[in-house]
């Protein structure tokens, strides 16, 4: 394979790359001498140089539209006072900012729901006296009872709609809702050693109102989702 | 220069117009840079985001010892940096299982690669390197920076920035030659 005696094949690979870059300490006239003799590794010397210069070819790539309009979007944000959740958690496009009558509307069902939620509770409370112990345990399961019962029908309404929003919107809202839930099992391994830690019932409280929060503006945005109807007949 | 702070000015000034142009221009260059040093579309958009929305945030200390565009590349370079250092373990265990007896014998049979190699051949065996290796490759072969500028933007050495590019190029030979099953080549 190798006829020269002053540089190996090995040798003249591993020189290759100077000789090639314009650097190293090996003369050029023994890496020259070694091409010109052996049978195998001016070859090797020939792609190299193929791929230097394509590489040098490679020029710009022009990314897909919706980068920009995420960019445009977030930018937008930074400059506002206070964002949403669904804006911190990169959810932010244009057609959220179609959705704030509705966010209004759907916020205010919320609150009335509460408020009839909270009187219940308030009727009930004085026929049904506990320890304060065991009536904040009470109340905090029925909550996750409410909000347990909320997602389940709000995610089979969600369920409906994903084919109806497209694949970039549906993965950011899988990957928001797979964090959501990770926040959620964390939570409750945590109750599961201490059902009374108040720190993490808070927290699996918050979780599962943002779970809530997130299916309800899934459903809500197919209807101002643009092309949905021509696909959807 | 001259044009570039006034660009940066409006920017600063909430100029949407002057944002817009700002991206416009550097866009392209910046993702294909970020795709190429992540092996990835996806990882690339998301980068760019980033390194807009940062440049939209820092642009008040661009003074104009740089162009705009020197300006920004840094900035992406950085920013996709980090985001390959959070991969390091995984980078450096891809990096590392690169042995140069699977590229570098030269087969006398195989043929020689074309001399204009297709440039979108080219990519696709870009994305299929070691991230390690990818890296140095990029900033080096396609981008244009020494050793020793390679080296300083990856912590690396000067000298690990060669054994990197060369590991590097002859991966890609033998991706390009497609000698090798396109599996084999994965599981390496």
């Amino acid at each position: 394979m190798n006829d020269d005696r002053t540089l190996t094949c090995q040798q003249l690979i591993e020189a290759l790359d100077d000789y090639l870059d314009g650097g190293g300490k090996t003369a050029r006239g023994a890496v020259e001498a070694h091409l010109a003799s052996c049978a195998t590794c001016p070859a090797l010397a020939a792609d190299v140089r193929a791929i230097r210069g394509a590489a040098r070819t490679l020029g710009p790539i022009e990314p897909p539209a919706h980068v920009w309009r995420q960019v445009r979007s977030r930018v937008t944000l930074d400059a506002a006072p206070r964002r949403s959740w669904l804006d911190r958690r990169g959810l932010s496009f244009d057609g959220w900012r179609a959705l704030q009558p509705l966010g209004a509307v759907a916020g205010l069902v919320l609150v009335v729901s509460s408020l009839a939620w909270v009187g219940t509770r308030l009727a009930i409370a004085p026929t049904v006296p506990v320890a304060d112990g065991a009536g904040a345990l009470a109340e905090f399961q029925l909550a996750e009872a409410e909000y347990t019962d909320a997602i389940e029908r709000l995610q089979e309404a969600a369920d409906a709609a994903g084919p109806r929003l497209d694949a970039l919107t549906t993965a950011t809202l899988k990957s928001s809702i797979d964090d959501l839930d990770l926040a959620i099992g964390d939570a409750r391994d945590a109750l599961a050693q201490e059902p009374g830690d108040a720190l993490s019932q808070e927290s699996l409280l918050e979780a599962l109102g943002s779970k809530v929060t997130l299916l309800q503006d899934t459903v809500a945005l197919v209807d101002v989702e643009p092309g949905t109807e021509e696909q959807n007949p | 220069m001259g044009a570039d702070l006034e660009l940066a000015r409006r920017c600063r000034e909430g100029d949407a117009a002057a944002f817009e142009t700002l991206y416009r221009t550097h866009a392209g260059r910046l993702f294909g840079l970020l795709t190429r040093m992540t092996g990835s579309v996806h990882d690339a958009e998301d980068l760019l985001q980033d390194v807009f929305v940062q440049a939209h945030r820092k642009l008040a200390s661009f003074r104009g010892d740089s162009s705009l565009g020197t300006w920004l590349y840094r900035l992406a370079v950085n920013h996709c940096l980090d985001h390959l250092r959070g991969k390091q373990s995984r980078m450096a265990r891809s990096t590392d299982s690169l042995d140069a007896e699977d590229a570098t014998e030269p087969a006398a049979t195989a043929p020689a690669l074309p001399e204009a190699i297709a440039r979108i051949d080219l990519e696709r065996a870009i994305a299929q390197l070691p991230a390690g290796c990818r890296a140095a490759f990029v900033l080096h072969d396609v981008e244009g920076l020494d050793h020793r500028e390679v080296g300083a933007a990856l912590g690396i050495s000067e000298g690990t920035s060669k054994s990197q590019v060369h590991k590097a190029r002859m991966k890609l030979r033998v991706l390009l030659r497609g000698a090798v099953p396109r599996g084999a080549l994965e599981a390496v």
